[in-house]
């Protein structure tokens, strides 16, 4: 599904900073893959490049054999919305938005029609066990909660791939430990492949495989 | 086409969310600022329009009506003048015609009858036939001090306020410096014929140059000149404004042919250069007020951006397109500024512009409403919707092509 061959990021500035220095990976469909590193060792940065966030300076990426790397911002765009899914490390919710609007946003932008999209949208949040919220505001919300709603926004529209950039970070242990439950429930249930920075030693139980990096290399796959 | 109709729809959704579910606060203030915006556009257009509107009325009422007919080119009298003013007042939409001797008289004034301290000077006269003039002329509206003249009159004058020099006009103007009605001055035609007369009357019109004036009636001017049947001019009032040019034909097409028809803007170059710098000045007031307006709501949505950046930042990191978060932001700023004008013309049309026509400015220039022209609503809506517009697209830009890490990371 995902093949990164020879990926490189540099950051230009006064001091140009190499952070990934050649990695080569690949992720199968509906695998369950946890990216592990220190601090600095360029996990963040890989998940970067792949979720098209940023233009590797060096190597490729494929999603089922199509080069993503270098594709347009607006083709990038594009393929986010159509093939991915995004769980940031914060509650990336839009304020103004309430939760079912949030989760409906990625439909409405695929042109998808209203009936379908609340119904989709209902069945996502039943997913993460949010349907009773569905017309609360962000602030009206947990940690917890809003994290749950990220990914309900991040599964609705069935993307090929769901990153998660640290999603437990700021969460308490029992939210933690919801999440990440809740993306091994969608791995299992639903087959979605997913790939998730995370520092907890307690996750690679639940996942398929660890990637472990230090200093923008791969050291290690389990 | 169904992607750019779907990126309008989802850009409005953003947008109307944004609005009904900001903080009320920050919205009543934007629209507050963008109210005051419009007004100060379409204040600033209305005083400069209503001393525009000021200065032609007082042309057209007190010095040349709508038509001022000439003599001919190498005529010093317009001739057959009884038949030309029953002609023209015949026609329909005529008020009424009035013909005119005009000339400069040399006035003196010895208010200690001692001929030692005689104030003196030369001021243009018309003399005038009264029932056909007030058909015409408001000028006799404007008395201050004793009465106008009567068909009776003879040996009358009645002086505009900066000849006699009373009545609040600046004391080094060159006048008579206090003339009183019943005083008697001397008045010297510019045939040498030198007549006394007593000053019934004092007008104060505020009228640039109908206070500068002298009124006698049509009779002195005949005998002292040895003339009747013609005049010096006509005025013709029309019970419209902007017909002048229609009528003209018309009074050609009667066979009034050997004179010089003009409208009052032809003749009246000076109010008319008046009323043009004040139309420049207006210009670029309104220019720097629609500066103003677009600096405003530039800055109004680019701290709105820049307290955005992260969520813009997801918005892109979710797959939504640049345009439509650029256009979100441009239908909250023509929201703002469509606020700015509906509610700017309530209190513009319900509150301002009632007060200043109950209380009219009182100017140098005559007492002044504020007009609100079709052109200047127009050009102040359009302007700051325009303002609005780029005061939304430009921050907005410069938000989105920023890179997702840098918008949602710093």
């Amino acid at each position: 599904m995902i093949n990164v061959i020879d990926l490189h990021k540099t950051y230009m500035g006064k001091v140009p900073t190499t952070v990934l220095r050649g990695i080569n990976i690949e992720v199968g469909k509906g695998e369950f893959v946890a990216i592990m590193g220190k601090s600095g060792s360029g996990k963040s940065t890989l998940l970067h490049q792949l979720g098209l966030f940023d233009v590797p300076t060096k190597g490729e990426i494929f999603y089922d054999g199509e080069l993503v790397s270098d594709l347009s911002e607006r083709e990038k765009n594009n393929f986010r919305l159509h093939k991915l899914g995004y769980v940031f490390q914060e509650y990336a919710l839009l304020p103004e938005l309430n939760v079912i609007e949030s989760v409906y946003l990625p439909l409405k932008m695929q042109s998808i029609d209203q009936d379908d999209y609340i119904l989709r949208s209902k069945e996502a949040l039943d997913k993460v066990g949010l349907a009773h919220r569905m017309n609360h505001m962000p602030n009206e919300l947990s940690g917890g909660e809003q994290q749950r709603v990220a990914i309900a926004r991040a599964i609705v529209g069935r993307p090929k791939i769901l990153f998660a950039d640290e999603p437990c970070a700021n969460l308490d242990s029992e939210s933690s430990e919801m999440v990440v439950d809740l993306f091994r429930k969608l791995n299992k249930e639903l087959g979605q492949t997913i790939v998730m920075v995370t520092h907890e030693p307690d996750d690679t139980k639940k996942v398929d495989r660890v990637i472990r990096l230090k200093n923008g290399v791969v050291t290690n796959e389990e | 086409m169904k992607e750019l109709v779907n990126n309008l729809r989802i850009s409005l959704f953003l947008a109307y969310r944004g609005i009904v579910r900001g903080n009320i606060g920050t919205i009543l203030m934007t629209i507050m600022m963008m109210v005051l915006a419009f007004l100060n556009l379409v204040f600033l257009s209305s005083i400069f329009t209503g001393i525009s509107k000021a200065i032609d009325s007082q042309a057209i009422n007190m010095m040349y009506g709508n038509i001022l007919i000439k003599p001919g080119k190498d005529d010093f009298y317009i001739k057959d003048v009884a038949n030309k003013i029953r002609l023209i007042s015949g026609l329909p939409g005529v008020v009424g015609a009035s013909s005119h001797y005009v000339d400069s008289l040399y006035i003196e004034f010895d208010p200690e009858q001692d001929g030692l301290d005689v104030k003196s000077g030369n001021w243009i006269t018309k003399a005038v036939n009264i029932n056909e003039d007030r058909l015409v002329s408001n000028v006799s509206d404007y008395i201050v001090e004793g009465r106008f003249l009567d068909e009776n009159s003879r040996d009358e004058i009645v002086l505009g306020r900066d000849v006699a020099g009373t009545h609040g006009t600046d004391k080094y103007n060159s006048s008579l410096k206090g003339v009183k009605v019943g005083d008697k001055v001397y008045a010297t035609f510019s045939n040498g014929i030198r007549r006394e007369y007593r000053v019934v009357g004092i007008f104060m019109s505020k009228s640039l140059f109908a206070d500068s004036m002298i009124y006698i009636s049509k009779n002195e001017y005949q005998s002292a000149y040895r003339v009747n049947g013609v005049a010096n001019e006509i005025a013709v009032k029309l019970d419209q404004d902007n017909l002048e040019e229609k009528y003209i034909k018309i009074i050609k097409s009667l066979g009034i042919d050997d004179v010089d028809i003009k409208s009052w803007r032809e003749v009246n170059e000076l109010g008319g250069g008046i009323t043009n710098s004040f139309t420049m000045i207006k210009g670029m007031l309104s220019a720097i007020g629609m500066l103003v307006a677009a600096v405003t709501i530039f800055i109004i949505i680019f701290v709105s951006v820049v307290n955005r950046r992260k969520q813009i930042g997801i918005m892109k990191a979710i797959g939504m397109q640049e345009e439509i978060i650029i256009i979100s932001y441009i239908w909250q700023s023509l929201f703002y500024a469509l606020c700015g004008v509906v509610f700017g013309l309530i209190i513009m049309y319900k509150a301002i512009i009632p007060i200043f026509v109950t209380y009219p400015l009182d100017f140098p220039v005559g007492y002044v409403s504020l007009v609100l022209s079709n052109n200047d609503l127009w050009t102040a809506s359009i302007g700051l919707i325009a303002s609005a517009f780029i005061g939304g697209l430009i921050p907005s830009l410069m938000g989105v092509k920023e890179s997702i890490l840098k918008l949602i990371w710093g």
